[in-house]
């Protein structure tokens, strides 16, 4: 919010502007019975509270205290009620009064967020002013189930080459990011953040149980990036009280799912990291008393991290045949014509549901036949539902002590999500950055969410690494090799080289096809190692200078023809003749 | 309410209920509760019997000879089979618990509740008789009044019933007006900022 110092003037405030309207308030004021029901505390600390009375409380339901911190009611026992307390612990005393609200927890969303930092409640933490939001969401969503879901189709670049050319990402997938402590993994995130520039996708990044110093610098970076327009970013930090650092993530899956759900957006959750989520989580239930599992995790710690990734989703497209008039934003589905046969139309015009909506796969070939039979086709037409078709992407992320991916919380979330990319201390210490193990690391949906014209050139690629991996100790042992191993050897080498980038600079998906043509087809081969990356950026450099349209036409078409194939190569071939001069 | 132990209060109900299902058997549930008040006010004023009848330190056995010399002519049968019951099963500590889950269990049996009231100036009889018939009409149940006076509240009164916790004192609505106050003011100036500042000279 704009204040007048901001302006560099000195304004004085009109007090009696505000006098009417607070003299107003207290005209209309209607005075009202107050009536609640009430327990008292009798025990508090940590940031759990035991909670004497409160007969009627339900599960998760949300209490407020005197001090006006929230609550959430975790235990129900016989005479008492275990409380998780979501804010300030330290002002509660024994024998305060705790009331119950009915409702569930919630926080405030809406476009008022992006931008801000705020804490899991919705609460600004960048001191930049109050956020009136009139949207507010459940932090626990049920997940949408099977008919409302569509296959993940689309790619979320994330302008790091390993990872758009060989696991590449697609929006609604989960695909955890898993490593050892400096490796990597937060940087990933930031770089996909920021490679989302001018696109459409909203991005909310999950600080837990991280230091305040480190989220500071991830804001600054962002900002700088100019990343901010379009991020929201949730802390827990580490200094904060574990009912925040467990209720952060779905907190921002909340942020998230409002653009989703009313405004069909695509949208992308970092949750930096759930390690640490599931570490508060089991404070909170040791306190509480819940009887301690595997490596003292409660029993539901599964289901911790399982509801919240389940909430990642590819919402399905909807289209309906609607009056003309209808405006292109309406979301009212009450408006829609249906096929008076329903399910028992004819194949070729078949609605997919009872309502008349089509969302399959070739719904909309189907609607747009049925309207052409209509005797009065030029009264409707085919509408998309704006609110439909959007998507939640998560990149969850996962610390493992000494590359023990067998731990207990690892694997859990390793079978929960759709793909893991697995960063390495070894290889980040060898300088191969960002440190990915592309022969270990997957992404389950791959190709589907993939450009054409990547998934051709990116195809042999990781087999050429993986077959470079296992001569690659022979490089070592010096002996003499054959033609084909060293030519393998050199090619997998300036493979590796292309592949490593700097942080902060995502690559753009044209540029990335662009390099690793160059470096499939071999261009690279007979470059010194470290030239290799100068050669990439001036090469990428020249062609969008003097050959524009060649990265036109593969935005345009979505695929390389030979035709252009060739261009290329010739380009490149060109290009490297004079290099090779001037080098 | 709180003065016992929540969990204690769960294993007295144990033994509160089964005193009071034989004394409705035997038509002296009513006595019995005067006999347990009784017991609890002698309790209180004779803090070594108290603590001689809690302590896990003194023989169960001598106990139990001396709950019999004491009690069994001066009390119900009733309520010395229940001493050396509890006796016996090394509960003694939680009699106050035990006295109070009886208390309770006896106001539900006969229709009753407790009802803390707190109000400003001290209830006269015609304000106890509208607040009975309010009680009885809301909870059906006859209403055994808890009075406090305490000014804090300015005027009105608070009336807690079970879990339910009715507030017509006027410094809740006072609280109310003021967060109503805080509230709309926020939204004006974040608002339309511009009408309510102006340049200085």
């Amino acid at each position: 919010m704009e204040t007048p110092e901001s302006e560099g003037r000195f304004m004085k405030f009109k007090v009696d502007e505000i006098t009417s309207v607070i003299t107003e308030e207290i005209q209309h004021y209607r005075s009202e019975v107050d009536v609640a029901e009430v327990g008292k505390v009798l025990e508090v600390g940590d940031g759990i509270a035991r909670v004497y009375g409160l007969g009627n409380a339900m599960a998760s339901e949300r209490l407020e205290f005197a001090n006006g911190a929230q609550g959430q009611v975790f235990n129900l026992e016989e005479n008492s009620v275990g409380v998780v307390i979501l804010g300030d612990y330290l002002g509660i005393k024994e024998g305060d009064e705790v009331k119950r609200t009915g409702e569930l927890l919630s926080v405030p969303c809406g476009e008022k967020l992006v931008g801000r930092v705020v804490d899991p409640l919705g609460r600004p933490l960048d001191g930049m002013g109050v956020i009136e939001s009139p949207h507010r969401r459940p932090l626990e969503f049920k997940a949408p189930g099977i008919a409302e879901r569509q296959p993940v189709n689309q790619p979320l670049q994330t302008g790091i080459k390993a990872i758009d050319s060989m696991i590449p990402i697609g929006r609604g997938q989960r695909e955890l990011i898993i490593g050892d402590r400096k490796t990597g993994k937060t940087a990933i995130a930031i770089d996909t953040i920021i490679n989302q520039k001018g696109g459409d996708v909203v991005c909310v990044y999950i600080a837990i149980g991280q230091k305040e110093s480190t989220v500071v610098g991830v804001v600054e970076k962002l900002r700088e990036a100019g990343a901010m327009d379009y991020t929201i970013v949730v802390s827990a930090s580490a200094a904060d009280p574990a009912p925040l650092q467990y209720v952060a993530p779905y907190s921002g899956a909340a942020m998230a799912e409002y653009f989703m759900y009313s405004q069909g957006r695509h949208t992308l959750c970092i949750y930096d990291d759930l390690s640490k989520q599931a570490q508060a989580y089991r404070q909170l239930s040791l306190l509480l008393r819940r009887p301690p599992g595997r490596e003292a995790y409660p029993g539901d710690v599964f289901y911790l991290h399982s509801r919240l990734l389940e909430r990642s989703v590819k919402l399905r497209d909807e289209y309906a045949i609607v009056p003309k008039n209808v405006p292109e934003d309406s979301t009212d589905r009450s408006i829609i014509l249906k096929h008076p046969e329903g399910l028992k139309a004819p194949p070729e015009h078949r609605p997919d549901d009872i309502e008349g909506l089509y969302h399959r796969p070739g719904g909309l070939e189907h609607a747009e036949a049925y309207l052409q039979t209509l005797a009065n086709k030029d009264d409707h037409r085919v509408h998309h539902f704006p609110d439909s078709g959007g998507s939640l992407t998560a990149l969850p992320i996962i610390e493992t002590l000494e590359g023990e991916v067998s731990a207990y919380i690892p694997t859990n979330v390793i079978s929960i999500t759709d793909g893991q990319i697995y960063l390495e201390p070894d290889l980040f210490f060898a300088g191969v950055r960002p440190a990915v193990n592309v022969g270990i690391s997957v992404s389950r949906v791959g190709g589907n969410a993939q450009r054409k014209a990547m998934k051709k050139i990116a195809g042999t690629l990781r087999l050429d690494l993986a077959a470079y991996r296992e001569l690659e100790a022979f490089a070592q042992l010096g002996t003499d090799l054959d033609a084909a191993t060293q030519r393998q050897l050199d090619r997998g080498q300036r493979m590796v080289e292309l592949l490593k980038q700097p942080q902060y600079q995502p690559f753009h998906i044209l540029d990335q096809v662009i390099s690793i043509f160059a470096g499939a087809k071999g261009f690279l081969d007979t470059l010194p190692l470290n030239k290799v990356r100068g050669f990439e950026t001036e090469m990428l450099q020249h062609i969008r200078h003097e050959f524009p349209e060649i990265p036109k036409e593969i935005e345009e078409r979505g695929e390389m023809s030979e035709e252009l194939a060739t261009k290329l190569g010739e380009v490149i071939k060109n290009f490297k003749d004079r290099f090779g001069k001037e080098a | 309410m709180a003065t016992v132990s929540d969990k204690e209060l769960a294993l007295a109900g144990v033994y509160a209920d089964s005193m009071l299902e034989l004394g409705v058997a035997r038509d002296e549930a009513d006595s019995l509760l005067d006999e347990l008040l009784e017991l609890s006010g002698l309790l209180t004023k004779n803090v070594e019997f108290d603590a001689f009848l809690a302590s896990p330190s003194v023989d169960p056995d001598v106990r139990r000879e001396t709950i019999e010399k004491v009690f069994r002519t001066r009390a119900s049968d009733l309520l010395v089979n229940s001493l050396q019951i509890l006796n016996r099963k090394g509960r003694l500590q939680i009699l106050h618990s035990v006295i109070e889950a009886y208390r309770l269990a006896h106001n539900e049996l006969r229709g009753r509740i407790d009802v803390r009231v707190q109000t400003a100036v001290p209830l006269d009889d015609d304000h106890r008789d509208s607040l009975k018939r309010i009680i009885k009409e809301r909870t059906g149940r006859e209403g055994i009044l808890v009075e406090t006076v305490d000014d804090r509240i300015i005027g009105g009164l608070i009336v807690h019933i079970g879990d339910e916790k009715l507030d017509v004192s006027i410094s809740r609505q006072l609280d109310r007006l003021g967060v109503a106050l805080n509230e709309r003011a926020s939204q004006e100036i974040h608002s339309s900022d511009r009408a309510y500042w102006s340049e200085t000279v």
